[in-house]
Parts: structure tokens; sequence; C-alpha cells
């Protein structure tokens, strides 16, 4: 084999493997500002919800279901950017009304009227949890960082 | 060696470079915390089995929180998936970049 045959291979193989690349769509969305405040805003506004959890569901509906409202906005903003169906699975999971995070959560506070404390405290930091990964896969749209380190950072539970 | 040689070599170790960086912390990180959301799960459920015993947390509570914690299993295999894909995306852009700055330093030079 000539050596001007086998450099010629080798150009073609790298070229082959470029235009390869170069016409992928995006396998993930870029980093969104403001997909990013969605994650940080609702979770500060669920774990204060949560909070009051121990008064009684009728007193606080309208503010479930208002803050209810803006979860699923947030989940049709992250389902109508391209690229983003994995970011939009993390707030079906996290919004489902039949699901077991916030979905049940409320469920449970309007159907037995208020919360326990341990139920409260804990579910509180489940909720917590759920948002923390959303934010840490935006957070890493941009710069690669471990999850634990973006937590330890974010907003205490 | 022709200089379309030295661009090929050239390449190859930028590849290598960028692996060692890219590839490597994608696993590392992603071990990292597979380990802390494990250590997380027993560490809960250990807490809430002892709350269900002591009666601080009745059964549908319990259940609730359990299957909460299957939920966010799945939430953070999404989160990884989403993060590897994430990596593999830059790595795709650096690997482009890489090529075109080594062919433009060697060629054009």
């Amino acid at each position: 084999m000539s050596i001007a045959y086998r450099g010629a291979r080798r150009a073609f193989a790298l070229l082959a493997v470029l235009a390869f690349l170069s016409g992928c769509a995006p396998l993930i969305s870029e980093f969104n500002a403001d997909a990013y405040k969605n994650a940080t805003t609702l979770k500060a506004e669920t774990l204060a919800l949560v909070d009051k959890s121990g008064e009684a569901y009728a007193t606080r509906r309208i503010e479930v279901e208002t803050l209810t409202t803006k979860i699923d906005a947030a989940y049709e903003y992250a389902a109508g950017l391209p690229a983003n169906q994995i970011t939009a699975q993390q707030w079906q999971i996290l919004r489902n009304p039949e699901g077991r995070l916030y979905g049940s959560f409320v469920r449970i506070w309007r159907t037995r009227g208020k919360v326990g404390d341990e139920y409260r405290v804990e579910k509180k930091a489940q909720l917590a949890e759920a948002y923390d990964l959303i934010i840490c896969l935006e957070v890493n749209k941009k710069e690669s960082k471990s999850c634990s380190s973006i937590a330890a950072a974010g907003p205490k539970e | 060696m022709s200089k379309f040689d030295d661009f090929f070599s050239g390449v190859v170790d930028g590849v290598k470079d960028i692996a060692k960086g890219d590839l490597k912390s994608l696993l590392d990180a992603g071990r990292e915390d597979a380990e802390a959301f494990l250590e997380n799960s027993k560490t809960q459920l250990k807490r809430w089995t002892e709350k269900l015993a002591a009666g601080t947390l009745d059964k549908e509570e319990f259940t609730d929180l359990v299957e909460g914690r299957v939920e966010l299993a799945k939430m953070f295999a999404l989160t990884q998936a989403g993060i590897s894909a994430a990596r593999i995306q830059r790595f795709r852009d650096k690997l482009i970049k890489l090529v075109i700055d080594k062919a433009f330093s060697i060629f054009l030079l």
C-alpha cells in the first residue's frame, strides 16, 4: 500500500467522522437561564408551602392551586425547548398528580386536611432533592459539576 | 514525515487529552453521585422505618415516602443520562474545534 494511498484513506476517514459529528443534531438542549430560574424559584416556593401544610388545607387551597399552575407552566416550558425531553420527563415525574412526589404531597394534605409533623419534614427533604436533580442537570448543560456540590451550594431544605 | 502525518498525529494526541479530561471526569462524577444517592437512600429508609416503628409516621406516609424515593431514583437516572449527553456533546464540539484548529495551524502557516 503506497504512502499516498494511506494518507488519502486517513484524510477521507477523518473528513467522514467530522462530517458525521458536525451534522448530528444536539444530544441535549443548551443551558437555559429561564429554566434554571424556574427550578430554583419553584423549589423555594414549594418548600415554603410544605412548611405551611401543618395548617388546614382549606385555608391554603388557593396557594396550592397557584403553585401547581406554576409547576405545570415550568413543565410546559421545558417540554417546549428543543432537545429537552430528559428535563421535561423530570418535571413530569415531579408534578404528576397521580405520582409520589408533589402530586402525593398535595393529595395527602387535601384528603387529610393537615399533614403530620414528621411526614412534613421528610417530604420537604424529598421534594428538595427532586428539584436539586432538575437544577443539577440544567447546570451541567453549561459546565460539568457534581450534583452533590450543587445541592450543597443551593437553598437549604 | 508529511504535513498530513503531523496533522493526523496532532489530532490523535489532542483527542487523547480531551478524552482523558472529559470522559474520565464523566465516569468519576457519575460514580460519586450514584454512591451519594444510594447512601442517602439507605439513611432515609432506616430513619423512616424507625419513625414508623415509633408511630410518628403512619403506614400511608411511610409508603408514600418509599414510593417517592423510587420516583426520585427515576429522576436521578434521567439526570445522569442528561449529564452524560451534555458531556459527550462538549467532547464532540471540542473534537471538531481540535481538527479545524490543527488543520489551520499546520496547513495554513
